[in-house]
């Protein structure tokens, strides 16, 4: 009776999983579906999901025609481009850089005595826990200051301070996971400090590596308040420029938002789905004994 | 190779060094010797190692290896090689990049490197690994990957911490006998830690007990079970624990009288007892379950009138449990021949030979006689 009643759920588990994903994909289908509409069919009152597909949105994203004489027109390259290269940049060089560092001081901070260590990793968090809308301000005012508002330089270091916290408490977890006597073997087998974490420390935790890469980016990626408030112009991320730069005289341009998000969106996508294994092992590692 | 030498190696744990785990150990290792540290868990035997290895710093003390002075070296420039407890093979190599490691490491040409692996694999068995993770490998493989790493590098000294303890029964007893035959093959200064006496007695040239961080006795292995210099280490070393009963220094034509409710006897040597408590003149006798025979021994023999406990009977040995009052002794008897000839209830006289009488300060736990 028990196993038959364990055989139907099994046989239904896949379609409930099917159905609960559907559920959560939906929105992301719905934008995909919009980045491709005719103009005309996103507002319908009764939405269609049969249509003929354009590539008018994605077109008009990069490119806007300008009158250059009367009835002559010219194409001429929208700010959009340098957007996406803004976000690309800032978090592919910020999370390197918080996981670089974020390695270092984790490492340390698994292998070394220090004193207050249990304080130490919590001030490190601390700088987390605060709500971004409450430092928000002094930090304005402190970029405002020092001039670096506006500037790559600004937002990587911000960024990075933003990242290394999370780097350094899943960093340390995989350190503190493996033995620190095979890094003993290798000193005592003739490697100095920094070659045995380098040579061997490093090699075991390349997972945990990978699952933090990925979960910062992921941040940065989507980061959206302080970039409103402390880019410009030119140091603008997509996240910043969906809520500002696509309003035109008409209302919302829900077609070009949704471009720009079915642009944006996929590298996480992609991201998430190679890695979903890293994650896996990233989100569970320490808590669960292989 | 070299010989070692420890002058009062003193290390203290916790912030303040609060909790002393080496509390001055002195010791001289031969070049090419084994010597064996036994003692139990928290003696401060893998302390020491780390110690003499550099992965600790010394709080007091000296160690020398060979005519140097090594206290202020790294690891690297000591040339130390450690077995550890757990392996701690590199898990993300290979077990020929595992053995190829500490070659690497200085730089040795690889040609020279795939020589010396294919020498020591042969040497240890484990020409069948190489090209495999170490994770793969059966724990007695792995343990000979262990010292395959130690021993390619040809290092002035090993130090093997308890090697054995995570094999079962029937492996260790082989890697006892491999790891002998090793020694002999390479001729080089080794020191062994283990919790197991037998361990000890039967692969040391010299046998070092330990306890709470301090050498108890050193001596050679028979030296150690035939006159331990303490209690703890008359109780650590032999298959059965020595049978021990409080008894009676008394003095009378000058001759010394020793009492207890089993026995009484002369001595022919005077010995003091501390007097730092107790009433004067008390202390425990010691004798070994397998000193203690049915049949009485040539020479000077000390009998005693028992009841037959309990009989345990292994096969090649019986262990008899004797009963005189609420004292309770144990008795080896080789052979099958116990549970022939002795039954539970039975009384029996038992003898063992006098100078087999172990006399200890109660106080000190010092051996007297």
């Amino acid at each position: 009776m028990d196993n038959k009643h364990g055989n139907t759920w099994k046989m239904i588990k896949p379609y409930v999983a099917v159905v609960v994903s559907l559920i959560y994909f939906f929105p992301v289908l719905w934008v995909f579906l919009t980045a491709f509409k005719p103009r005309v069919d996103i507002v319908t009152t009764i939405p269609r999901f049969l249509f003929t597909p354009t590539l008018d949105h994605f077109f008009r994203l990069f490119f806007r025609r300008v009158t250059v004489a009367p009835g002559e027109f010219a194409l001429e390259a929208t700010p959009f481009a340098r957007f996406f290269l803004n976000s690309i940049f800032l978090s592919l060089t910020s999370v390197a850089l918080a996981l670089a560092l974020g390695t270092f001081a984790a490492y340390a901070i698994s292998r070394f005595p220090m004193r207050n260590k249990g304080f130490l990793m919590f001030y490190i968090l601390s700088n987390r826990m605060l709500p971004p809308i409450a430092v928000v301000v002094p930090l304005y005012l402190m970029y405002r200051t020092l001039g670096i508002m506006n500037t790559y330089g600004g937002m990587t270091l911000l960024y990075t301070a933003f990242s290394i916290p999370l780097a350094i408490w899943m960093m340390k977890s995989f350190f503190d996971d493996i033995p620190y006597e095979i890094e003993e073997a290798a000193r005592v087998d003739g490697s100095s400090r920094f070659r045995a974490f380098y040579k061997t420390a490093l090699p075991q935790v390349w997972v945990g590596i990978a699952a933090t890469f990925i979960i910062s980016l992921i941040f940065v990626w989507n980061e959206f308040l302080f970039a409103l408030m402390l880019t410009g112009r030119e140091t603008r991320t997509v996240p910043v420029a969906l809520s500002t730069a696509l309003r035109g005289e008409r209302g919302v341009d829900w077609g070009l938002l949704a471009s720009v998000e079915a642009i944006y969106v996929v590298p996480a996508i992609i991201l998430a789905f190679v890695a979903q294994g890293f994650l896996l092992r990233g989100l569970t590692f320490g808590t669960v004994r292989k | 190779m070299a010989q070692l030498i420890l002058k009062n190696v003193t290390k203290n744990f916790g912030e303040h060094g609060e909790f002393p785990v080496l509390r001055g150990i002195d010791l001289e290792v031969k070049d090419g010797e084994f010597v064996c540290l036994l003692g139990p868990t928290g003696a401060g035997k893998t302390t020491l190692f780390r110690c003499i290895a550099g992965l600790e710093t010394l709080n007091e003390g000296e160690i020398r290896l060979g005519d140097q002075m090594v206290n202020d070296l790294t690891p690297a420039e000591r040339d130390v090689a450690i077995v550890f407890e757990s392996y701690a093979l590199y898990p993300t190599y290979t077990v020929y990049e595992n053995l190829a490691y500490p070659l690497r490491e200085r730089k040795v040409p690889n040609a020279e490197i795939k020589k010396r692996i294919d020498e020591v694999a042969e040497v240890l068995h484990i020409q069948h690994t190489l090209q495999r993770k170490p994770q793969t490998c059966s724990g007695g493989e792995m343990q000979r990957i262990a010292i395959g790493r130690a021993i390619i590098r040809r290092p002035k000294i090993f130090l093997f911490d308890e090697p054995l303890s995570q094999l079962d029964a029937k492996l260790r007893n082989e890697m006892r006998t491999e790891l002998k035959r090793i020694h002999r093959e390479l001729k080089q200064t080794l020191v062994y830690s283990t919790p197991d006496q037998l361990e000890a007695m039967s692969m040391g040239d010299r046998v070092a007990t330990m306890r709470d961080g301090r050498i108890m006795q050193y001596d050679v292995p028979l030296e150690v079970y035939l006159h331990p210099k303490n209690l703890f280490t008359a109780q650590y070393v032999g298959d059965h624990v020595i049978n021990t009963v409080k008894g009676t220094l008394s003095s009378s034509n000058g001759k010394i009288q020793i009492a207890c409710p089993l026995f009484k006897t002369e001595l022919a040597q005077n010995i003091t007892v501390a007097k730092t408590g107790g009433s004067p003149g008390e202390v425990l006798l010691g004798i070994r379950p397998e000193e203690l025979t049915l049949k009485r021994p040539e020479g000077e023999a000390i009998s005693i009138q028992a009841q037959v406990y309990t009989v345990e009977s292994y096969g090649d040995y019986s262990l008899v449990s004797l009963s005189h009052d609420d004292i309770i002794w144990k008795m080896v008897i080789v052979g099958d021949v116990g549970t022939e000839t002795i039954h539970s209830d039975e009384k029996v006289t038992v003898y063992f030979p006098k100078d087999r009488l172990h006399v200890i300060d109660p106080e000190t736990e010092e051996v007297l006689v």
